[in-house]
């Protein structure tokens, strides 16, 4: 496991090397590029990360948990992930803030922790997805796209939580 | 959206604070939210500029156009209409291969282009399994859930990838195995 990045680094430098590109030039500029997104997402990470903060310490999420519980029996996921499962589809910055109240929660290398990061990696923004890629929005089929992305979307949950039980 | 997100949370907060008698501690989290957030990003920069600076690297060694090149022959099996289209081909293939190595903002365009090829004032089986490929996201290295875990402590940040992996790989099955059935008769 430890290889993946290490091999990585070395083949992407020895691709760009080979190619006879600037390739000192080409990662600063990229970094620049990483600093810059890093100034964009911190506004609304610190808001969001301030609403679910409060929710946390107000005893609200517990509550919330406790409620998805019987549900969440039912399929056999773990309840703290259900609020990242709901808010994930919806909003990035909403499902990011609340991996990284999960991951401070329970710790990085918890099995929560370990759904959370996994969930959050294998699924994307889908309702932002379509209203950018479906400008219109309607056409004949939408409702049923929409039904199967989201019925993707629950079935990745549930192979987040298998694939993390086995392997962790 | 996100403002009505955040004014419901911090209004459910506030009630349960009163109700539980927690408000200390909410106010104390107003404060140390906003700090916390700092460190996050000042831990989480690192490995993210880390991976943006390689992503460059990869996508000016050619790395991202020879991966949409490779993936031009399974896309036209997935998506028979990119076959005879050689516009909309190009567009889903870069599509595909810049998600694929995180450069979203680059597949933005390629996506917008490639979704407007395939739609045919409805949504057609091949449209159907191009945005399905989008919306399971498809990504090498998810850069910015590595840094979020490099950032609480993980003691290998990169230890979820294979589990990333299997996961990606098997709901994208899911996924268009899924619309091929739904919009069977919408070629």
């Amino acid at each position: 496991m430890s290889l993946i990045l290490p091999f990585l680094l070395l083949f992407v430098f020895g691709v760009g090397l080979w190619e006879k590109q600037p390739v000192f030039a080409d990662f600063c500029d990229g970094v620049q590029e990483g600093l810059k997104v890093c100034l964009k997402i911190f506004p609304t990470l610190l808001l969001m990360l301030l609403s679910v903060g409060v929710f946390r310490a107000s005893g609200a999420m517990d509550r919330l948990v406790c409620l998805l519980e019987p549900l969440c029996l039912h399929l056999q996921i773990p309840s703290q992930i259900l609020p990242l499962a709901l808010v994930r589809p919806l909003s990035g910055g909403g499902a990011l803030s609340l991996c990284q109240d999960l991951l401070r929660a329970y710790g990085a290398d918890s099995l929560i922790g370990r759904i959370a990061a996994v969930l959050s990696a294998s699924t994307e923004t889908t309702f932002y997805t379509l209203g950018v890629y479906l400008p219109n929005g309607s056409g004949k089929g939408f409702g049923k796209f929409l039904f199967c992305a989201l019925l993707c979307d629950a079935v990745t949950l549930s192979l987040c939580v298998l694939v993390c039980r086995i392997l962790f | 959206m996100i403002g009505w997100i955040c004014f419901i949370l911090i209004l459910f907060g506030t009630v349960f604070g009163l109700l539980n008698g927690t408000v200390s501690a909410v106010a104390q989290e107003i404060l140390s939210a906003p700090s916390r957030c700092v460190t996050l990003i000042l831990e989480m920069g690192g490995s993210l500029c880390l991976f943006c600076g390689l992503i460059r690297v990869a996508e000016r060694a050619g790395l991202v156009a020879r991966f949409s090149r490779f993936l031009s022959r399974p896309v036209g099996f997935l998506i028979p209409r990119t076959r005879r289209d050689e516009t909309a081909r190009n567009a889903v293939t870069m599509n595909l291969a810049s998600n694929f190595f995180g450069l979203g903002n680059a597949a933005t365009p390629y996506g917008i282009q490639g979704s407007s090829r395939l739609f045919q004032g409805r949504i057609t089986r091949s449209l159907a399994v191009f945005l399905i490929l989008n919306t399971c996201s498809v990504q090498l290295i998810p850069s910015t859930v590595l840094a979020l875990r490099q950032a609480n402590g993980a003691g290998n940040a990169s230890d979820i990838l294979p589990a990333v992996w299997i996961v990606q790989v098997l709901s994208c099955l899911f996924g268009v195995l899924l619309v091929r059935f739904a919009f069977r008769g919408e070629k």
